[in-house]
């Protein structure tokens, strides 16, 4: 029996084996493209795309009832089979740590699904949901190459970057040739495997990330509302409003804070209605508050304390209800005889939102004024 | 094939519908100095996508002085109290409205008002997943989409990608973030996403480079450029410690070509910038290792050139004007000081005549 320590006799064959490796290795003048960082899309043959069944087109093919029934376990099992088989026919450690990666992923996934309480098949956007919660940080990406930049412009390519596991496909030999750590048909294989594996992912995704694209349309709507159609805010109030109320970028606010809100009026006196003269007023809203409502916040409702400031009367006070866009309607009691007291009937008066009125109605009044000038023309 | 989709977003002041224009031939040019694109078109692999956010800066602006405008007309027609108080939103928005209201109320707003804020954020994320969504589920690909954001578009990228990949949207698990989602690169000129983060922190954001099995880091390339002259960046710089040496990439340029050294095309006139940025949008290291280290030379891409290409000799001649000078002592003859003085006027003379041509 030989007494020789285990660490050296495992040198020692390395050692024996170092030459096999170095001669195994295939030096070239051009990467091929399979150990580019570039998507397997950008460089596959036409050729390939028809006939190799690893293509993730085939792939999709080949498991359709098992994707419109939402069993992707079984495909990825499947295509971990197909997997082992195809890397193993060429031997090699990297096609045996890819392969083991695909394993645990698969693996992984059939953990997500046992949490998420699913026997077999996806069924719901919930579900879906629930596997990509308990995914952690294995996913669509997993077995698909990553790259780093050794100089800050030209990138190479690493599998499994940062982990025990890491592997680089090829290395610069500093003469501009390559040299290729990876057979070139196992890095072939690998790059198709894990394309395939990534457009299954998405596949499997895709439902709930249209949900959440959904959601990102629903909350811009609801800024456009807001901020651009709804009532208009002077920057005071639209700090105000940043500071007071419950938001974020996708969940826009719905209420608005209004003070010391300026705009023009017309006020009429409700005195006699034969006598009735409107007068164009200051109204400025002291301090009030809007409700947004419908799907994408799209109308909006609201009460505001208002003053009333115009050259003939001392100021007015009262109430103004905003009772659709544009538009609201307010009371005001002024002291009109000068006894300090506000006993006489209330003036009503209408303000206008200038700058919405503007906005939606401006570009009608100017058509309408430029036919009228090339009439009177 | 898919394009890889190529972001861009723009800094301080307004840019209006067609802003890429002048970036996009800026990229055209400088495709040319490298052979690997001698029979390819950058254009036929990669959609550029401007991103605009000052719109709704604009509008508010609008807004304001529509709405103050109108109000202090009145007021002061009417002789009403207070009428001069609403004067300054009269003309915040003309064209002639000054530095302070095209560019600083672009960073005032971001930073301050929440708001539009929020609204900027939500915009731009929409932004960027229009193009991306629009793309057949089993072929979008996160990995084709790369990021180049310039000052203030910086701290908007950020913050608008930080929320776009940790919201959870509706209940659902997040899908614009990893693993199912991880951006190829970000790039980031005159970076200021520090020194106006308010709610999200640059460097504790999901923005950052990471590999594959690390959660939290949304891309696979971080690029950050910084001017050593463009005063943008210079206070709480991005400079980020703890980022994956992997994926992370600062430097710090000395080019000098025009006068506006934190311009967005002077920053990718650098090979540093836009080797790293056309190789990624193609996918290849079409601009090869030693191509690229070609690129950067100082005999190939001299520190001054443009409208700085005198500097190097008016630096040349003002060491002749030290030599001259060096010649006299304080125990000089009166000769001596004649002799250097007619010397020194010629270099002065030309000295003179370098300034003069200087293209300002």
């Amino acid at each position: 029996m030989c007494k020789c320590k285990p660490m050296a006799v495992v040198v020692l064959l390395l050692v024996m084996a170092l030459p096999m490796v170095v001669l195994s290795q295939t030096v070239v003048e051009t990467l091929p493209r399979q150990y580019e960082f570039g998507e397997v899309s950008e460089w596959i043959s036409a050729g390939d795309k028809q006939s190799d069944a690893r293509w993730r087109e085939r792939v999709f093919e080949r498991f359709a009832p098992e994707l419109a029934a939402g069993r992707y376990l079984k495909i990825l099992e499947a295509l971990a089979d197909e997997s082992r088989a195809d890397l193993g026919q060429y031997g090699g450690a990297a096609g045996a740590v890819f392969q083991a990666q695909f394993d645990m992923l698969v693996g992984q996934f059939r953990t997500a699904l046992q949490e998420a309480a699913i026997a077999d098949a996806v069924q719901t956007d919930q579900q879906r949901s629930a596997v990509l919660d308990a995914m952690g940080t294995r996913g669509a990406d997993s077995l698909r190459p990553e790259e780093y930049s050794p100089d800050g412009m030209t990138f190479q390519t690493v599998y499994f970057m940062e982990t025990a596991h890491e592997l680089a496909p090829y290395e610069e030999t500093g003469d501009g040739k390559f040299s290729l750590l990876i057979p070139p048909e196992v890095m072939y294989s690998m790059r198709l495997r894990g394309d395939a594996v990534h457009a299954i992912f998405m596949d499997f995704v895709a439902p709930v990330q249209q949900k959440q694209y959904a959601a990102i349309i629903t909350a811009n709507n609801k800024w456009d509302n807001y901020l651009a159609n709804g009532y208009s805010q002077y920057p005071w109030e639209a700090l105000l409003n940043g500071w007071v109320m419950n938001f974020h970028a996708f969940n826009p606010p719905d209420k608005q804070v209004i003070l010391a809100h300026p705009s023009l009026a017309v006020e009429a006196s409700t005195l006699s209605f034969d006598e009735m003269t409107a007068k164009e007023v200051l109204n400025v809203e002291l301090l009030g508050f809007l409700w947004y409502f419908g799907q994408n916040n799209e109308h909006y409702t609201g009460l505001s304390l208002s003053a009333v400031l115009r050259d003939d009367l001392r100021p007015g006070f009262g109430p103004v209800l905003h009772w659709r866009r544009n538009i609201s309607l307010g009371l005001a009691w002024h002291d009109v005889d000068g006894n300090d007291k506000f006993d006489e009937d209330p003036y009503v008066f209408m303000s206008v939102d200038a700058f919405r009125f503007m906005q939606s109605e401006g570009p009608k009044f100017r058509a309408e004024y430029e036919k009228a000038r090339a009439y009177l023309d | 094939m898919n394009k890889t989709l190529l972001f861009i977003i723009h800094g301080m002041g307004v840019h209006n519908q067609g802003w890429e224009t002048d970036l996009k031939t800026k990229l055209t040019d400088l495709t040319t100095r490298y052979p690997g694109f001698q029979n390819v078109d950058l254009w036929d692999r990669v959609e550029l996508i401007p991103i605009r956010y000052d719109n709704h800066i604009v509008d508010a602006l609008n807004q304001w002085q529509t709405s103050g405008g109108t109000a202090s007309a009145f007021a002061e027609a009417n002789k009403l109290a207070g009428s001069e108080s609403l004067a300054w939103l009269d003309d915040i928005a003309n064209e002639d409205s000054g530095f302070f209201w095209s560019h600083v109320a672009d960073v005032v707003i971001y930073r301050f008002f929440e708001l539009y804020r929020d609204r900027i954020r939500a915009s731009v994320a929409k932004q960027v997943a229009d193009p991306i969504m629009a793309i057949p589920k089993t072929q979008r690909d996160f990995s084709r989409v790369l990021f180049l954001a310039h000052s203030l578009g910086t701290s908007v990228l950020h913050d608008s990608l930080h929320m776009l990949g940790k919201n959870r949207f509706a209940g659902y698990a997040n899908t614009f973030s990893p693993p199912t989602a991880r951006f190829r690169a970000i790039m980031t000129l005159a970076n200021v996403s520090r020194v106006l983060q308010n709610d999200i922190k640059a460097y504790d954001s999901i923005v950052q480079p990471g590999a594959h099995n690390k959660a939290d880091t949304n891309c696979k390339q971080f690029f950050n450029f910084r001017h050593e002259l463009d005063p943008i960046c210079l206070v709480r710089r991005f400079d980020p410690q703890h980022f994956s040496t992997r994926g992370y990439i600062h430097r710090t340029l000395e080019h000098y070509r025009d006068w506006n050294l934190h311009g967005f095309e002077h920053y990718l006139d650098h090979p540093r910038v836009h080797i790293p940025l056309l190789n990624m949008a193609m996918g290849r290291n079409i601009v090869s290792s030693s191509q690229a280290r070609t690129a950067i030379d100082n005999r190939t891409y001299p520190q001054f050139g443009g409208k700085f290409k005198d500097v190097p000799a008016l630096q040349q001649k003002l060491q002749e004007l030290r030599t001259i000078l060096s010649d006299l002592r304080t125990e000089s003859s009166l000769g001596d000081m004649f002799k250097v003085v007619t010397k020194s006027k010629k270099v002065l003379a030309e000295i003179k005549d370098i300034i003069e041509n200087f293209d300002t």
